[in-house]
């Protein structure tokens, strides 16, 4: 590990500074899970790095049924499992952040750093798109917004530009008749990368028996966490039975694009596709129903 | 009965269970309770003695001499030491897998003077890392034959400067074939070499060949009513102790100190003096704590100490070298992959009438301990079955992969996989459930293995087979599962694409170095009675986190009969430790405990001797042997000499191969979804005859280990190797199980005594590596009504083998 200045500003305006005016690369830490191991194994390197725990912004974490929710990029993924109204509105959101690491990394670990890492397994990023969660990115001229859907660019690379950084994620208000989930396949119980991971977002009619609209969002099975956009188009409209399920994997499994690692072969994860949208669809309706 | 202070003889037939069903990881609880009517000694987990009689402390749940030590983070390991002056070393290596050396390029841009070097030219002794053989240079030299084979080693003030010198090193190298696939290496005898690479090891790739014959097996197989043939394989498997290879060196006198983390401080001794050209008795070795081993830290340190000996001697300074993760995993041995094939005859009534089994191990770049792993995968590969006629033709090859070294089991893992999942596809084919087959095969008393070696009363394994019957409700849950299988169609949701099978294996392990070979390290401890009345005990077993130092205080206090606040261990330094021999091969509860019982008592009787008289009440023996120690040494050394009547020709391969076996049979319990191909074990029951239980604590522990590790070795771990290099060579990538992967284990002791020893014990450390992998393959093959003939089974496997 090659050494490195560190910066601990309070305020955005100033992270901002710092990072545009950095002379060399200069990384953010949040949580450090990431980020810190990859400097230990030489895999990013850093002159500066910015630590934003101490920005307030930056670990607020804010819920009303009304205004829906605002995370704090370095906000840590405990905080959202262990808040019952965020986890009963935004259950995939919860899914996810319970199953990224052991506790000792939820309690370091953020959503904003598992979606600025950018990997396509991230646990969390196929939720951020089901649940249609919008980016407010800060920088020196100001703040601009992206969804989460166009954030990541390719494996490790999203539109952040030098001096900026994701301040927070913006959830819609829950609609109702809605829910979701995130369910990932790994070869292990727990503490691991997804080999493929699929989140489903669903919202049924007043009877509840029929789909008004849905979004089903890919991890690892692509460049970057994608949404199933043929499956999501076919859904609307479908009854909520097993056979809409099965029927939405398959249409999903043509819009993964994975690739044959040590972790799975491109069939596998075709495959995976399939069962892990038919689990997660059955998995939001079921919560739908049952009013969460 | 006390049968431990008084010889083995009143132990033969007597079954006893010494730790209960240890149930859903709640431990703590001890159900008692002895169907064969022998005393109970079962254990509280938490670490409850109740003492058999005064003074007892063997066969107690004496909690880890070490473990407060290690939970406060006083434990001192190598890179724990001060850091003061000390040079950090590092190791420039091949970067291909097979090549022609042609010299090292040092960029004139770095200031080397700031560094110290040294390549197989500044080596002032032999060029070799001594271990069966000696083909493994310290250094490359003229060719590099595994990815990572160490060229030059250099020192530096600190990591950032050691590595822009590592960096500056360019390695010239003319790349040659590289050899990969182990059933392809032996090169035939009249073999000329052509437009291909030189061979990786002598004349044929061949490290070492083993044959054992036993009666006429290709006569007995002509005459066979039914003959199966089946072909199986295992991977390599990385060891993952929590603690990197570490070693540090320094100059002391005329000779130098290594401190480090080791199981084997008696191979180091002898290595350094070889690579420094100077005598034994100028090289000392101060073991540090040590964070696991399970065979990785028997051979490698050798090569380590080699390395950083080198650097501390040119340089004049200590130097330290610990590996990263990511280098530990790549260059470090692994367990060797194996491809076994059996054929193999029945009489009509499903008895054997001849074994024919060929063997063949991935050896790697150099043999390091190869040639001794082999020889325990021959022995095992006929498995505890008795049968009159065996042939065995076991090979261990080189290749251009890292060399392949001792991990757990040493071999027999491998053939026991083998043995076992073969034996319920022979089952099939006769007609008979695997649980009969088996009965009308294992051993008994009296039988002979595939080497001629007889067993003595403790053989008989059916009792072990039984005890696992009865434990798993083996007949009740295989209907059950079954059951749950055809019943499948009526359940909806995701339990629709579940199934469930169970399944079980037999298997031994010798306990003990092979044949000769304990009778060759004439394995030496003391004991000293000192002034303060407690006994001093030196050995050079070394504690890994599997309880060495406890046991070694119990059976020490079980020679001389006193309790264990009796007892201290001296600190391990082998300018005074005597050279007991390697911790491995399962040998130190029985071979070391061997020499602990017959030091301690004969102690004992010069303590009473000097008193005039017994001492029955432990303070006035304590003070007498405290009078005794003011009034002149007291040492007691005891040595290894093999048992009356042990023989094994090592030519031949005949004969008593090892001390005894322990026996194990295990049973496995699980779920398959047929969706995800993922593979639940649901319930593990473990039984085993050790004969002899130390500590029913530290036991368990052992075995609940063991089954962690070979699970992980059955179901998941998978070394992805590519032009030679283990590419996911990290945590994150080579996927172990954890604990939410564990289902409950229950673990069962029987005490069926060998009686060459005088506590009758049997090896554990390994034993249950053996059993949990082909008890997961036949599991499979229950549910799934499908072959699993290769490890590991991921969940790809499964559903690949559904299309």
């Amino acid at each position: 590990m090659r050494n490195f200045d560190y910066a601990a500003p309070t305020s955005l305006a100033e992270a901002a500074s710092l990072l545009a005016r950095a002379p060399g690369t200069a990384r953010v830490l949040a949580g450090g899970t990431d980020l810190i191991v990859q400097l230990r194994e030489n895999v990013r390197e850093a002159d500066l790095v910015v630590d934003v725990k101490r920005i307030p912004e930056l670990t607020e974490l804010a819920y009303s049924a009304g205004t829906g929710l605002h995370l704090g990029a370095s906000t840590p993924c405990y905080r959202i499992y262990e808040d019952p109204a965020v986890s009963a509105a935004y259950p995939a959101l919860a899914d996810a952040a319970r199953i990224i690491g052991g506790w000792q990394i939820s309690s370091r670990a953020s959503v904003g750093g598992n979606l600025c890492n950018s990997s396509p397994a991230g646990d969390s990023l196929a939720p951020l798109l089901a649940l249609d969660a919008r980016c407010v990115i800060v920088g020196l001229d100001g703040t601009r917004e992206v969804a989460a859907a166009d954030f990541c660019t390719a494996p490790g690379r999203n539109v952040l530009a030098k001096g900026e950084l994701l301040a927070k994620l913006v959830f819609p208000a829950p609609a109702p008749k809605a829910s979701s989930a995130y369910e990932r396949f790994i070869p292990r119980n727990e503490m691991d990368i997804a080999v493929a991971g699929a989140s489903s977002w669903v919202q049924l009619n007043a009877a509840g028996d029929t789909i008004i609209d849905a979004r089903v969002a890919l991890s690892a099975v692509a460049p970057t966490v994608r949404l199933a956009t043929a499956a999501n188009r076919w859904l609307v409209g479908q009854p909520a039975v097993e056979a809409t399920f099965e029927r939405a994997g398959e249409l999903a499994r043509e819009s993964a694009s994975p690739i044959s690692d040590m972790r799975g072969t491109v069939e596998f994860r075709r495959h995976l596709v399939g069962v892990l949208v038919k689990r997660t669809l059955a998995t939001a309706v079921a919560r739908a129903l049952a009013g969460e | 009965m006390d049968a431990m202070s008084s010889g083995g003889s009143e132990h033969v037939g007597a079954e006893r269970i010494v730790a209960e069903r240890i149930d859903d990881h709640q431990g703590g609880d001890n159900r008692g309770g002895d169907p064969g009517g022998g005393d109970n000694r079962g254990g509280d987990r938490q670490g409850t003695i109740e003492r058999r009689s005064a003074g007892a402390a063997m066969g107690q749940p004496v909690r880890r001499w070490d473990t407060v030590a290690k939970l406060r983070g006083e434990t001192r390991f190598v890179d724990d030491l001060p850091r003061a002056g000390v040079l950090v070393g590092g190791t420039v290596r091949s970067p291909v897998p097979h090549g022609r050396l042609l010299g090292l390029r040092f960029d004139p841009a770095f200031d080397w003077s700031t560094v110290t070097v040294v390549t197989a030219r500044d080596i002032p002794g032999e060029n070799v890392c001594p271990i069966v053989y000696r083909d493994q240079p310290v250094l490359a030299f003229d060719r590099v034959r595994y990815c990572g084979d160490p060229v030059a080693l250099i020192a530096a003030e600190d990591e950032e400067t050691l590595q822009r010198a590592l960096d500056a090193v360019a390695v010239d190298i003319e790349p040659l074939a590289s050899l990969f696939d182990a059933r392809s290496a032996e090169l035939p005898p009249e073999a000329t070499v052509v437009s291909a690479a030189p061979p990786v090891y002598g004349t044929n790739n061949l490290y070492r060949r083993i044959e054992i014959n036993k009666g006429n097996a290709s006569e007995a197989l002509a005459k066979a009513a039914v003959v199966v043939e089946g072909e199986y394989e295992t991977g390599a498997q990385e060891h993952l102790y929590l603690e990197p290879q570490g070693m540090q060196a320094e100059r002391e006198g005329g000779g130098i100190v290594l401190r480090g983390s080791m199981q084997c401080p008696y191979y180091l001794v002898e290595a350094v003096a070889v690579n420094l050209g100077i005598p034994e008795s100028q090289v000392r070795v101060v073991p540090c704590a040590a964070g696991g081993g399970f065979g990785g830290k028997e051979d490698f340190p050798s090569l380590l100490a080699g390395h950083a000996a080198l650097l501390a001697w040119k340089s004049g300074r200590p130097v330290r070298m610990v590996y990263e993760r990511v280098e530990d995993i790549r260059y470090t041995s692994k367990r060797h992959p194996a491809w076994i094939r059996h054929r193999t005859g029945f009489t009509a009534d499903g008895r054997l009438a001849g074994m024919e089994v060929e063997l063949l191990l991935d050896g790697g770049a150099y043999s390091t301990l190869s040639p001794l792993v082999l020889q325990r995968a021959a022995v095992h590969a006929a498995g505890p079955y008795a049968c009159d006629h065996v042939r065995i033709d076991a090979r261990v090859v080189a290749t251009n992969h890292p060399p392949r070294g001792a991990f757990r089991g040493f071999g027999g893992p491998q053939a026991a996989f083998a043995m076992e999942t073969h034996l319920d596809r022979c089952a099939t084919r006769l007609g008979l459930d695997p649980v009969e087959l088996r009965r009308r095969n294992l051993v008994r008393p009296g039988d002979t293995l595939a080497t001629g070696q007889t067993l003595g009363a403790d053989g008989n394994v059916r009792t072990v087979l039984d005890r696992a019957l009865a434990e798993s409700r083996f007949v009740e849950r295989r209907a059950a599962c079954a059951a749950f299988n055809a019943a499948a169609d009526t359940r909806t949701g995701a339990t629709r694409f579940h199934r469930r099978g169970i399944g079980l294996s037999c298997f031994m392990h010798g306990t003990g170095l092979n044949g000769n070979a304990e009778g060759f390290f004439r394995s030496r401890v003391f004991i000293d009675a000192t002034e303060n009345g407690r006994f001093r005990v030196s050995t050079s077993q070394i504690e890994l986190g599997q309880g060495t130092e406890t046991i070694v205080a119990q059976l020490a206090a079980e020679g001389l009969g006193v309790s264990l606040d009796g007892i201290e261990l001296a600190p391990l330094d082998t300018a005074v430790t005597p050279n007991s021999g390697p911790t491995v091969a399962s040998r130190t509860a029985a071979v070391i405990g061997r020499l602990l019982i017959e030091a301690g008592r004969r102690l004992r009787t010069r303590v009473e001797q000097f008193h005039g008289g017994p001492l029955a009440d432990e303070s006035e023996f304590r003070a007498a042997a405290a009078r005794l120690a003011a009034a002149g040494a007291t040492r007691e050394v005891a040595e290894y000499t093999p048992p009356p009547g042990f023989a094994w020709d090592e030519a031949r391969h005949r004969g008593d191969a090892y001390l005894g076996f322990s026996w194990g049979c295990y049973v496995v319990e699980l779920e398959v979804d047929l969706l995800t191909g993922e593979t639940r074990p649901l319930d593990i029951t473990a039984v085993q005859d050790i004969g002899c239980v130390v500590n029913p604590m530290l036991a368990s522990g052992q075995v609940e280990g063991g089954v962690v590790q070979a699970l992980g070795w059955a179901l998941m771990e998978t070394a992805v190797w590519r032009d030679g290099q283990m590419v996911n060579a990290n945590m994150t990538d080579y996927v172990i199980p954890t604990a939410v992967d564990v289902p409950p284990i229950h673990v069962v002791f029987l005490e069926q005594p060998l009686e060459r020893l005088p506590h009758g014990a049997k090896g554990l450390g390994e034993l249950p590596h053996e059993g949990p992998a082909p008890a997961i393959a036949n599991a499979l093959r229950h549910a799934l009504g499908r072959d699993f003939n290769a490890i590991p089974i991921t969940p790809e496997t499964i559903l690949a083998s559904q299309d």
